[in-house]
Parts: structure tokens; sequence; C-alpha cells
């Protein structure tokens, strides 16, 4: 809407000198009722996008404050109000370093001097976490962006704050879920599984075999709930992004190895084998050895689930396409084609008819996607009715 | 102290479900003789005449926790080097060290499998003594 106008007015005092000669007292006039309405239409342009642009950052939700080089705050809106506590014009002319915690206003006050003299510019266009003050003097969290206002001759910046004590609580709500639930549901299934096991494992004596076979069910039906609330609570720590992950640089064949060797009972449970078809001996990887073996299980044990009796599984690692690849296939049915786009969802399974174990939480390979993005990495499948299900485990290579 | 079998532990456990299956593992499965008390005060009181050779604590206790328990129980002359394990649901291998860090030889995981236990316990205590 400006634009036109804008570019009639510049264009003005380069007329062609055909049209510049002398002037007749009505052409003078003329010009300057011209000259009036343009910049009348200017300024009304003005004026519009200036309403507009006070209308979007009056009913933002978030606090934005722009500030000058030396860090005088210029424009204050109402979120920043609602925010921090202090009403616009206490805080226009002040420096913005009010608005910090103790610690990030020294830094800050050395920053602006250094970025004004050296250009570095560490915070423009990233979003940051750090801590604010409000007026009342409580510190509080905030996300922080900072962008560079083009206004020739002047260097201006733009701050977009965001006050996130809301989310930090919620996070440390999720927190203490997580361990609470983790407590409270263990102790009475650790107290049902240990009696069960002390009586199905002969040590009161042998028992009647229907007796026997109804505390086998009641045994092997807890085992079940346990691994589901060890794989919910999984799933809720990675996603709150508690779990921790200790990644150290190491070789890949030693946990493939190792899940193999640890998880034969699998194999043996569903009556397959587990070989090795394929090594890299040299091959180092940044891994949580640990997250990586509950990887290795939950791919083994589908794989052991889905295979045909004595049917072998093949495990290999390889390179492809400049990472480490660890493959698990088995020779099963093949994933059902509608299921593939939400194979990786939570609580999903393929219609289980047709294998011969059912059971399982449908977490399992959410929980194994979300450890194998944690290293960086990417899994996939390959799968059909004749050539088995194949995953593919892709980690980039740690080069010493 | 030194070149015996594991016989006398001190186990220390607020739940009366699990300390009474963990007795029975330990006891009847073990063959262990055990003190069983369930809460960290009490094991105070009868520690010392006790003596075990090791002491097995559960971790989460309202009032004195395991850790703290475990220190406090360090301040009695004879237990001040007795081997020391927790019992804890949170058994991940951070938590595991931080556990180490706090004078235990190791952790046993919960939920226990009652079976393994006490041959578990064995072979972490005997390992210890290397």
């Amino acid at each position: 809407m400006t634009q036109p106008s804008k570019s009639q007015h510049n264009t003005t005092p380069q007329r062609p000198p055909d049209k510049a000669g002398p002037s007749t007292p009505e052409s003078a006039k003329k010009e300057q009722v011209l000259e009036q309405a343009l910049e009348q239409a200017l300024e009304q342009a003005l004026e519009i996008s200036e309403a507009r642009h006070s209308a979007v950052v009056n009913s933002m939700v978030d606090a934005v404050v722009t500030i000058d080089e030396r860090g005088v705050i210029e424009s204050f809106n109402p979120a920043a109000e609602r925010t921090f506590g202090y009403l616009s014009p206490e805080m226009v002319g002040q420096n913005v370093s009010l608005l910090m915690s103790d610690t990030h206003r020294v830094q800050h006050d050395s920053y602006l001097k250094n970025h004004y003299r050296s250009g570095e510019k560490r915070v423009l266009g990233q979003i940051r976490e750090l801590d604010a003050q409000r007026k009342d003097g409580s510190i509080f969290p905030i996300e922080l962006a900072v962008t560079d206002l083009c206004i020739p001759g002047k260097r201006r910046f733009s701050a977009i704050i965001r006050d996130i004590s809301g989310r930090r609580e919620i996070e440390r709500m999720k927190e203490e879920f997580v361990s609470t639930v983790s407590h409270e549901l263990r102790t009475p299934l650790t107290a049902i599984r240990g009696s069960l096991g002390l009586v199905t494992g002969g040590v009161f004596g042998e028992l009647p075999e229907k007796i026997s076979a109804l505390l086998q069910i009641a045994n092997n039906n807890i085992e079940r709930l346990l691994f589901l609330i060890n794989d919910l609570l999984d799933m809720e720590k990675i996603e709150s992004g508690i779990m921790d992950f200790v990644f150290q640089p190491q070789a890949v064949m030693p946990i493939v190895e190792k899940s193999v060797i640890t998880y034969s009972g699998y194999a043996e449970q569903h009556n397959v084998r587990f070989e090795i078809t394929g090594r890299l001996d040299a091959a180092c990887i940044n891994a949580d050895a640990e997250r990586l073996m509950q990887v290795m299980s939950n791919l083994l044990s589908n794989a052991a689930k889905f295979s045909p009796t004595n049917a072998t599984v093949t495990i290999s690692v390889a390179r492809h396409e400049g990472q480490i690849r660890i493959s698990v296939h088995d020779s099963g049915p093949g994933i059902p084609t509608d299921f593939h786009p939400k194979i990786f969802d939570k609580f999903t399974q393929a219609n289980s008819s047709n294998t011969r174990q059912p059971g399982g939480t449908g977490l399992g390979l959410s929980i194994v996607r979300a450890i194998v993005h944690k290293h960086g990495g990417q899994i996939s499948f390959v799968t059909g009715a004749n050539i088995g299900t194949t995953f593919h485990v892709d980690l980039p290579e740690h080069h010493t | 102290m030194d070149s015996h079998e594991l016989q006398r532990i001190l186990y220390v456990e607020d739940e009366p479900d699990i300390r009474a299956v963990a007795q029975i593992a330990l006891e009847v499965v073990g063959g262990f003789i055990l003190n069983v008390t369930a809460s960290g005060e009490e094991a105070l009181t009868t520690a010392e005449a006790f003596a075990p050779d090791l002491i097995l604590l559960d971790v989460m206790m309202p009032g004195m926790d395991g850790p703290s328990t475990l220190l406090a129980l360090r301040e009695i002359p004879g237990l001040a080097n007795t081997a020391a394990m927790f019992m804890t649901a949170k058994a991940q291998p951070q938590e595991i060290e931080h556990f180490k860090s706090l004078g235990a030889i190791d952790v046993i995981a919960k939920p226990f499998d009652p079976m393994t236990l006490s041959d578990q316990v064995r072979a972490i205590w005997q390992q210890h003594r290397g």
C-alpha cells in the first residue's frame, strides 16, 4: 500500500529536464498541491502501517522489547508489562539490563560492548533460555529471541521474550510423576512377583499340576505387566527429556555380540537361532551401550517372535552410506502394508492373529526409534511376504 | 571377618510384603541368617549385637532412607567396613554409580527374582572379596 505513493514521491525531484523549465505561477501551485497530497498519502500510509504493526505487537502474547545499541529501551509492549510488572513509561529510556538476573546483567553489558565493536553475533537469530527478573525482584526462566532491526544508520535490537516458568513447572511435575509411578507401581508388583516366584519355584514343595499351571499364568502376566510399566516409564522419560544418555566412543561389535548372547533366551523361547553374519570389527560409534542393548533387545525379540520355527534370525553390521548399519533380519511373514506408516507409533501392533506369540506392549519400536534418534541415527525397515523383515539401524561412525 | 562364607545379613525394608518375600528368599532358598528390620532407626538399635557380614538396604523409606541409614550404621565401630548393598528400582547405570559412591559394593534391582536373589547376593559378595 505504501509502495505506489512512495515511488511517486521519490521521482518528483528527478523529472526529465524538458519539463523542468521555468514554471508559471499556476503550474507551481499545481505542483505544490500535488506534493502536499503525496505527502499526506505517505503519512497516511505510514500511519496505517504503524497502526498495523503496533496492533500486532500490542496483542502479542510474548513480551517484545526494542533497544538501541547501548541497551536503552525504546519500546515495551503490553505483554512485556504483564511479564515483568513494569509499565511502559517506566521502562522506556531505562537500560534493558534492569530486566535481567544479576549474573546475566554483567554478561549483557560486556556483550553489548563487544557486539558493537566486533560485530560478534552470539545471540542473534537463536532462541536461548535464561533467567530474568521482575519488578518485584523475583527471578523467572525465559526464552529469548533477539533480532537485528535494519534501520539505516542505527543499530536496533528487538527482543521477543516468553515466560517459561509454566513449562518448567510441568517438566518438574512430569519428572515427579515418573518417579512416583515407578515406585508405587513396582512395590506391589515386586511383592506379587516375589510370592508367586517362591511358590512356583518349588520352595515349599511340589504343587498339584492344575494349581501350578494357574500360578504360572499369574506369574507370566506379572512379568508382562512389569514390561509394560518399564516401557511406559521409558517412553515418558524419553519424551520429557529426563532419560539420561551416557555417550561413549566404543566399538560396535561388542555391543551387538553381547546383545545376541544376552537375549539368546528369546531365540530358545521361540525355537529359532540368532546368527551374526556380517562384522565390522574396527568400527566405532559414539553410543550409550545400555540404551543400544535396549534397541537390540526389542529388535531381536520381535524377530524371534515373528520367525517360523527352526528359522535363523541374522544380525549383521556393515557400512552403509558412510554410516554404521546394524541389521536384524527375520524370515517371518512380513509386516502388513497398511501397518507400515504406524509401525513406530505408540501402542500399535499389527493384527497379532498371524503371529505365534501375541503380547508385547506396542511401545517397543517407538522407544527403539527414540533411542536411535538420540544417537543421531535413523531406523528403517524392508519387509515383504516372501523376504521376511529386516530392520536397519544406521548410526554415525565415530572416527578417532 | 575375612575368610568365612557370607552368613549373617542385616536386612532393612519398610514394605512388609516385600520384607516377607525377601526374608523367605534369603532364609529358605539361600540359607542365610537374617536380622530383619522395618526401618533405619530399628536397624541402628540391633545392628551392633547382630554383627552382620552384609548390610542389605532398601533405598526409599520414610524417616531414614537407605543412604542415611548406611551413613549412621558406619558410625558403629564394628560396621565401619561391613559390605553393603542397596535394593532399589532405581538401577540405571548412573544411579548404580551414585549408590556405589555412597559406599555400597553393588545394587540389587527391584523387582528381584526371589529364586535367584540369594545367588545374586552371594556372587556380588564373593566378587567384592576378590
